[in-house]
């Protein structure tokens, strides 16, 4: 049972206080006191018993009151100490039987009331001390020779030889029982409540294991979940990549003239389900990117000196890129004009995942195009002052996207309206390669529609 | 009589062996195609002309990709033949696997017919080239 607790701790602590500096085997004796203190109310009550009858016989009627009541408060003392206020327990087991010994040896030398009070009170703490460290201890002793002395020799004039005539046996013997008894029961009393302490201490410990049980459980389940989820995502992704290998490369040969002439009314479809099955295959890739993410499995591939003109290879030939905006046209096809600028600049060499970035590129750049039914989508590329590469992508789709912007990269907050519309997993996709490079992406409102303002601490200078 | 070049392609989906066979040949490379990897080594060791390279699907029966990977390496005169994994597989996890357990490259599905032919030159040249995506 207590293989689970600090005892050395508790070894540490008895071992330095003046009445249990002596106990070696803590464990023992706090197992041995359980036993006794099972037994020492019937045998305190033996003791209390030929207390009362010692007195009465020899006619020391006085005591009788004294023993009983240190009886009732060692009684008290149990019940509270069994019910787990274990300091206060403590603190009466050794002023209770202090005080009501000082108190009748104060009046057993005739002290007047006040003074056997103060006497008693001093008295009461040496014997607590003896329930402190050592140094309490010793400066409890110090004080009270002090008050003794101050009290019988000044106050009381008292002298040794006052103390030899009124000597008597039975009031020493009864003093000598009661603080033995006091003593032994104190000492096991502790004992049992270090016991108790000990006992809930236990059950705390359980109840943390069971809970620490419980929370590896679920995490353990989750993992399992997750786990469960990415080989379901992965398995589906296989299972939709194959046919669609077939769609996107037949329909590319026919559409090529591959198997001969291709009617013209029939090229624009060909068209179509060739775009589809790549519109299909980068939305696999991005359901498989975003359970990389949600796993905290999104790894990214450095290169090294990546130049600026890497990064936005064909990014001028923007009508090559499959976009469409909301009313189903290509760029080519809608009255959009697209600008790239900034890159005929002077750039230090860049560390990154080129692909990861133009991915993420890419992705705002689409939703820009699917809002932007005229006007002009524009990407300004500079260095900061920061010396970080900064990315300004500006459109002129109005204020389609203002009623959402607050939660626009936060996947898990998009309503799927939302999401169906090409915002949230590509978004969120886009918004976690930045910040895996070190970078950020923020969201404005212009007056002419969406800006998207990329930072990327990506020049090698400064990583190097 | 000149030894042609052959690349050896096991696939057991008939659109992946057919999109293949539009993309072949590959300067002089000829394809050859085997729908299942049973008695795989009787089919290649009856192969006439140099053996270019071996181009595996991973999932395939009897014999899956790897463990073709793991036999024809085992045999010292198919040890050095560049050995290509094609799959529709491409999380992290299965790269990853297809890396270590000793592919000469690999590329995803749907192929990109466009860039096929130059991933497999370079292969050829030595490169391990890991075209998934």
């Amino acid at each position: 049972m207590l293989q689970n607790l600090d005892l050395g701790k508790i070894k540490h602590f008895l071992s330095h206080t003046t009445l249990f500096s002596d106990l070696r085997h803590i464990d023992d004796q706090i197992y041995e006191s359980e036993s006794i203190l099972k037994t020492s109310l019937p045998v305190l009550a033996i003791i209390t018993f030929v207390l009362l009858l010692s007195v009465i016989l020899t006619g020391q009627n006085q005591y009788t009151t004294l023993v009983l009541i240190s009886l009732s408060l060692l009684f008290v003392e149990y019940i509270l100490a069994t019910r787990g206020y274990v300091i206060i327990a403590s603190y009466a087991v050794s002023l209770t039987p202090a005080v009501m010994i000082s108190y009748s040896y104060a009046n057993y030398i005739d002290f007047n009331d006040e003074i056997s009070l103060f006497f008693a009170f001093w008295l009461a703490i040496f014997f607590s001390a003896l329930f402190l460290p050592r140094i309490h201890y010793l400066i409890s002793l110090i004080i009270t020779f002090v008050i003794i002395i101050f009290t019988l020799q000044v106050i009381e004039g008292f002298t040794i030889a006052h103390y030899i005539e009124n000597f008597d046996l039975i009031f020493s013997f009864v003093l000598v029982v009661m603080f033995a008894t006091a003593l032994f029961f104190g000492r096991h009393l502790m004992a049992n409540l270090l016991l108790i302490e000990i006992d809930k201490k236990n059950k705390a410990n359980i109840a943390l294991i069971e809970k620490s049980k419980s929370i590896e459980k679920a995490r353990s389940e989750a993992e399992t979940a997750s786990k469960n989820k990415s080989m379901f995502l992965a398995s589906v992704s296989h299972e939709l990549r194959t046919p669609l290998n077939g769609i996107i490369n037949f329909s590319g040969f026919v559409k090529s003239g591959k198997f001969g002439d291709v009617a013209p009314q029939h090229t624009h479809m060909l068209e179509r389900i060739h775009d589809s099955g790549y519109e299909l295959l980068k939305l696999i890739n991005n359901v498989l990117d975003s359970s990389k993410i949600a796993s905290d499995s999104f790894v990214l591939f450095y290169e090294d000196d990546v130049i600026i003109d890497d990064l936005f290879d064909g990014f001028d030939q923007v009508q090559n890129f499959k976009f469409n905006n909301s009313l189903g046209q290509a760029i080519a096809d809608a009255d959009i004009s697209f600008a790239l600028r900034g890159i005929d600049e002077a750039y230090p060499l860049l560390n990154l995942d080129a692909d990861r970035i133009r991915q993420a590129l890419f992705e705002v750049l689409m939703l820009c195009f699917y809002y932007t039914t005229s006007g002009s989508v524009c990407v300004d590329v500079s260095q900061s002052a920061s010396n970080r590469l900064s990315i300004r992508i500006e459109d002129s789709s109005g204020d389609i996207l203002n009623s959402i912007t607050p939660d626009l990269f936060d996947l898990k907050n998009l309503t799927t309206g939302e999401i169906v519309f090409h915002i949230g997993l590509g978004l969120s996709i886009a918004k976690e390669i930045i910040e895996l490079h070190g970078g950020t992406i923020d969201y404005l409102h212009g007056p002419k529609g969406n800006i998207f303002q990329i930072e990327l601490p990506v020049f090698k200078e400064r990583l190097s | 009589m000149t030894r042609s070049l052959t690349c050896i392609y096991f696939e057991d989906n008939a659109d992946a062996r057919l999109i293949l066979e539009m993309i072949f040949p590959i300067n002089d490379m000829i394809l050859l195609v085997y729908e299942d990897s049973s008695i795989f080594f009787d089919k290649i060791n009856c192969v006439e002309g140099e053996i270019a390279c071996f181009i595996l699907d991973i999932h395939i029966s009897p014999h899956s990709g790897f463990e073709m990977l793991k036999m024809l390496r085992s045999k010292k005169e198919y040890h050095d033949i560049p050995i290509i994994a094609l799959t529709a597989s491409v999380t992290k996890d299965e790269v990853d696997l297809l890396r270590n357990a000793g592919f000469s490259g690999a590329m995803s599905k749907p192929v990109d017919v466009a860039l096929f032919p130059q991933v497999v030159l370079r292969i050829l040249e030595g490169e391990n080239i890991w075209a998934i995506g």
